[in-house]
């Protein structure tokens, strides 16, 4: 028999240029990393990206607008009475009330001129109630989120993957009941997914103040509970594979096994779950900020300015929308990496969330 | 089916009473349960209140016994009285639960009449316009913080556009104020429903019974919705139940910004005030409604799944 | 095994099949030129590797194709004297199950899980057959007897998880056979069984068609089973069929390098060898099809002639084809 060769017929395409910055556009999440590298540095660097002190009050600069917004005048004047107040009042008098003011008033007379100032390059994203300057505070705001997340996150993180460790690998170190600390922790696990975070940060809130300490201890909960799953059933099919049987026949110790061999192995899932648990921390943190549950004012956190915000939206509705849209976009950057970090690294986890 | 349903009964009841000890015991972790009752700030409690206090709340009996008074008080409603305002907290809670679960009705009713349909479209019609208005509304959804969706639809159909009402319940029932409330609470789920049932969809219509029945001779509509389908809202159905409670989460945000007189806002408040009786009635309250919602859909998941029912 | 009648009209041909699909790395050419004909009563099997495009063949004959990234380009499938290609979407449907009708490979999956078994085997009736109410469930017991599912009438009210896998895919024979299809076509039906129960279930098969004279085709890759069951072969590879006739002429005499490459690698008892024989070399890739013979690179005969040109199908006996050029 002639000897029989494959050769791959595949001709080799060459690529233009502009088409190879397409095809790394496609395979890799270029936005979202660069809106996130963005924020680490801002938020790293935060003095010396913002203009202003966050916490420094101007009150004869209250409530400036964006940079691009131009003087507004409004005139006020006298209308007839109106039977029923409603919003329309903000804007028309009635004309009783007009005559507390000017005796002779008359409808169509002027009242009032109000005007806004206009918005100017000095704030850019305006200023608050206090004068503060938005921009400034968007900034410092990021930092303190990543602070909180960075904390809570690492040590939601150790907690997680320890649990989940040690519960796929408990009938080995514990032979006798190990399977039952396996089934306890997993159950404890289970529990902590029925319950409604918000409302158990409250309850703790109530019972030990609204400290940061709290506010991390929280973070690191939530953060904590999605591992413990995902790494347990990485551990059984794990522990099953061949390099970990030799291991053990060499004497190695369980613990041993587990954090040198069984470890690395695990690490691809947890980055994939704590890429796309981030993002659900910074929304819970801003949550609980924008209930008063977080960090607490003057300190700058995104939730908590569009609380203040709150009040304003229809004289300065700058103050809520910024940090809203930080928010916004920081945890859509974070989906989208975590999307696709998990269909790169680990599609298993394709679930619903 | 009938055991099944009194073994998931039983098991509510059983975690309830559990419920009720965790926070019985939240209340007596921090020493002398009294101090909780002691506003912040405010002139605290005269000797004659406080000790008044001590034999209300049974302290010179062993902690066991002090739980089982509470448990019976509570069984009866009796949950004390609000601190701030001195109306018993049941009353309260009572009050605020109607408009609460009407927001969550109108809620669910956008989640799933957006989510599903658009699930659907979005997974039959793949790479249409539908699929990517589908994945959009979803995307939005969950990244968008919930209260500044509320928020700037108040500022731009309220304020701006002057459409809808600025927010608060009124006392007739008027279906314009449900609008923007219902939908602030019910995007974020839409977007779970929405991704869940295209996600089903999809792994059911690659199946190979769909393609039997296909090559059985029925028409493609009706494999649509009789067989793949069917099978693909089960998942989503077991999501309801993540869906109703996310509202008891969501409802305390959506309740805020609307000024909605429900028990979302009312949980806010009260830790605002540190009003711990209410605190503890609308937790207990909050728990029983989870559970029954996750038993409803235990119940009616296994109606639509035989493979449940026999196990 | 049921003799064939080759005097009459064959009851489906299939004529210059072409079903390519789009995809990101190309064009893959599933079924490219794919001719055969089934005569009444007759089992044809078609055999290959996976990838070969026995399955895209059958799909396309009964238009299951998802219409997006596959389309059938060319072609004609006649059935019973009409052309399929040719018919709408609801005048297909109305062929489907009735007059050809489809077996498919995993019991465990081809059952809908949330209707029972008698809803599902009603359903086909129910659409084919304009009978009285009444009458379809009594339809649908009498089928379900004759694949010998023992108590009928109360596993009828069943659902698939309660039933054995053997069972299972005797239902879906059960549902294949409901309208009386003119021709059945099995995809590998017994793959996923037990030894034992293939068997049976083989067996079955054989005495529904001798019952109702329907014809049969045979998707597999076990000559095991060709050898049991079939009339004829037909031999698929890389989406063309390279060799076809009666189960005697490709066993005794297989006249295309492939076939011989197949039936070389099957064991056998009595050989005594240290290693089993294996076709060197991968199939071509379907969207990158070499010019000329697909399976030169892998041939022990080739010849400069099979690089340059696709050889066409050349007679070698009565009825048995082979599209080789050591043959011209």
């Amino acid at each position: 028999m002639a000897e029989v060769t494959t050769t791959l017929s595949r001709p080799r395409v060459r690529v233009p240029s502009w088409q190879t910055i397409r095809y790394v556009l496609r395979r890799w999440p270029v936005a979202p990393i660069a809106i996130l590298i963005i924020l680490v540095i801002v938020g790293v660097a935060a003095p010396l990206f913002a203009p202003f002190d966050p916490l420094r009050v101007d009150l004869k600069a209250r409530n400036t607008p964006p940079f691009w917004v131009p003087v507004e005048t409004e005139l006020r004047t006298v209308k007839q009475t109106v039977d029923k107040l409603s919003e329309e009042d903000r804007l028309n008098i009635s004309l009783r009330n007009a005559r507390k003011i000017k005796e002779d008033a008359a409808v169509g007379d002027v009242i009032s001129v109000i005007t806004t100032p206009a918005g100017s390059f000095k704030h850019l994203f305006g200023t608050d109630q206090t004068g503060r300057d938005v921009l400034s505070r968007v900034i410092f705001g990021a930092r303190v989120s990543l602070m909180v997340t960075a904390v809570s996150l690492t040590s939601g993180v150790v907690i997680g993957v320890a649990m989940g460790l040690i519960a796929g690998y408990a009938d080995q170190i514990f032979p006798k009941y190990g399977k039952h600390l396996d089934e306890a922790i997993m159950r404890v696990v289970e529990i902590t997914f029925a319950v409604p975070v918000i409302l158990v940060a409250l309850v703790i809130v109530i019972v030990f103040g609204k400290s940061f300490i709290v506010l991390l201890g929280l973070l690191a909960f939530v953060a904590w509970n999605a591992f413990p799953r995902n790494v347990r059933a990485e551990v059984l099919t794990l522990k099953t594979s061949d390099y970990v049987a030799l291991a053990r026949i060499s004497g190695a110790s369980s613990f041993r096994i587990l954090f040198v061999h069984i470890f690395p192995g695990v690490l691809n899932t947890v980055l994939v779950i704590a890429t796309l648990r981030v993002g659900q921390l910074i929304l819970i943190e801003a949550i609980l900020s924008f209930l008063g549950a977080g960090v607490q004012p003057p300190k700058p956190a995104w939730g908590a300015m569009v609380a203040d915000g709150r009040e304003y939206l229809g004289s300065a509705w700058w103050i809520a929308f910024f940090p809203g849209i930080g928010i916004f976009l920081v945890v859509m950057s974070l989906n989208f990496l975590g999307d696709w970090m998990r269909d790169r690294f680990d599609p298993r986890l394709r679930q619903l969330d | 089916m009938s055991r099944f349903i009194i073994r998931r009964v039983a098991y509510m009841m059983l975690t309830m009473l559990v419920a009720t000890l965790l926070v019985f015991s939240l209340s007596r972790v921090v020493g002398d349960p009294r101090l909780l009752y002691v506003q912040e700030g405010g002139y605290g409690l005269s000797p004659e209140a406080w000790d008044a206090l001590g034999v209300k709340l049974h302290l010179d009996k062993p902690v066991a016994v002090q739980y089982l008074y509470w448990l019976r008080d509570a069984v009866q409603f009796d949950l004390g009285d609000s601190m701030l305002d001195r109306k018993p907290v049941s009353e309260i809670l009572y009050d605020a639960l109607g408009p609460t679960l009407q927001l969550a009705f109108f809620g669910w009713i956008f989640a799933t009449a957006v989510g599903i349909p658009l699930g659907v479209l979005s997974a039959v019609k793949r790479g249409s316009i539908w699929d990517y208005l589908g994945r959009g509304v979803a995307l939005l959804g969950q990244t968008l913080p919930v209260f500044w969706v509320g928020i700037m639809g108040i500022l731009i159909f309220a304020v701006q556009l002057r459409w809808l009402p600025v927010g608060t319940m009124p006392d007739e029932f008027s279906f314009k104020h449900f609008i923007m409330p219902a939908i602030t609470l019910g995007w974020f789920s839409a977007a779970g429903y929405l991704r869940l049932t295209r996600s089903a969809m999809l792994d059911v219509m690659d199946s190979e019974y769909i393609k039997l029945a296909r090559a059985k001779g029925v028409n493609a509509t009706v494999v649509l919705w009789k067989h793949a389908f069917r099978n693909a809202i089960i998942a989503p159905l077991t999501f309801s139940s993540l869906v109703l409670a996310g509202f008891i989460t969501g409802a305390i945000v959506t309740e805020t910004v609307f000024s909605w007189p429900g028990l979302g806002r009312l949980a806010f408040t009260a830790v605002d005030d540190n009003d711990f009786p209410l605190i503890v009635g609308l937790m207990l309250l909050f728990t029983f409604m989870f559970l029954l919602v996750n038993l409803f859909t235990d119940i009616l998941y296994a109606y639509v799944d035989p493979r449940i029912r026999f196990s | 095994m049921a003799t064939a009648n080759t005097s009459e009209a064959p009851v489906l041909k299939v004529e210059n099949l072409r079903t390519y699909f789009r995809t990101r790395w190309g064009e893959v050419k599933a079924v490219d030129g794919v001719s055969f004909e089934l005569r009444k009563g007759e089992t044809l099997g078609i055999v290959g590797e996976s990838g070969s495009g026995k399955s895209v063949t059958m799909l396309s004959m009964m238009r299951l194709i998802p219409i997006p990234p596959g389309r059938i380009v060319e072609g004609t499938i006649t059935l019973d004297g009409e052309d399929l290609l040719q018919l709408s979407e609801s005048e297909m449907s109305k062929v489907r199950g009735s007059k050809i009708a489809l077996i498919i490979q995993d019991p465990m999956t081809s059952l809908n899980p949330v209707f029972t078994i008698g809803n599902q085997v009603t359903e086909a009736i129910r659409i084919h057959q304009d009978i009285p109410k009444r009458s379809v469930m009594e339809k649908a017991l009498e089928v379900l007897r004759k694949v010998n599912i023992p108590a009928a009438e109360s596993r009828i009210r069943d659902y698939p998880h309660q039933l054995s896998g053997g069972m299972r895919q005797r239902v879906v024979g059960a549902i294949g056979i409901s309208c009386q299809p003119l021709v059945l076509i099995a995809d590998e039906p017994t793959t996923s069984l037990d030894v034992t129960i293939q068997a049976q279930y083989l067996k079955l098969l054989r005495d529904l068609q001798q019952e109702s004279g329907m014809s049969l085709i045979f998707i597999t890759h076990d000559f095991g089973i060709v050898a049991k069951m079939c009339d004829r072969v037909a031999v698929m590879y890389a989406g063309k069929i390279v060799e076809v006739g009666s189960v005697r002429d490709i066993f005794n005499k297989p006249s295309h390098p492939y076939t011989e490459a197949l039936l070389a690698s099957v064991p056998k008892m009595e050989e005594d060898v240290d290693r089993l024989y294996a076709i060197e070399g991968q199939p071509p890739l379907l969207h990158d099809l070499p010019v000329g013979c697909s399976f030169a690179d892998r041939c022990p005969y080739v010849m400069d002639r099979c690089r340059e040109e696709y050889p066409p199908e050349f007679p070698v006996d009565e009825g048995h084809y082979s599209a080789c050029w050591r043959l011209a």
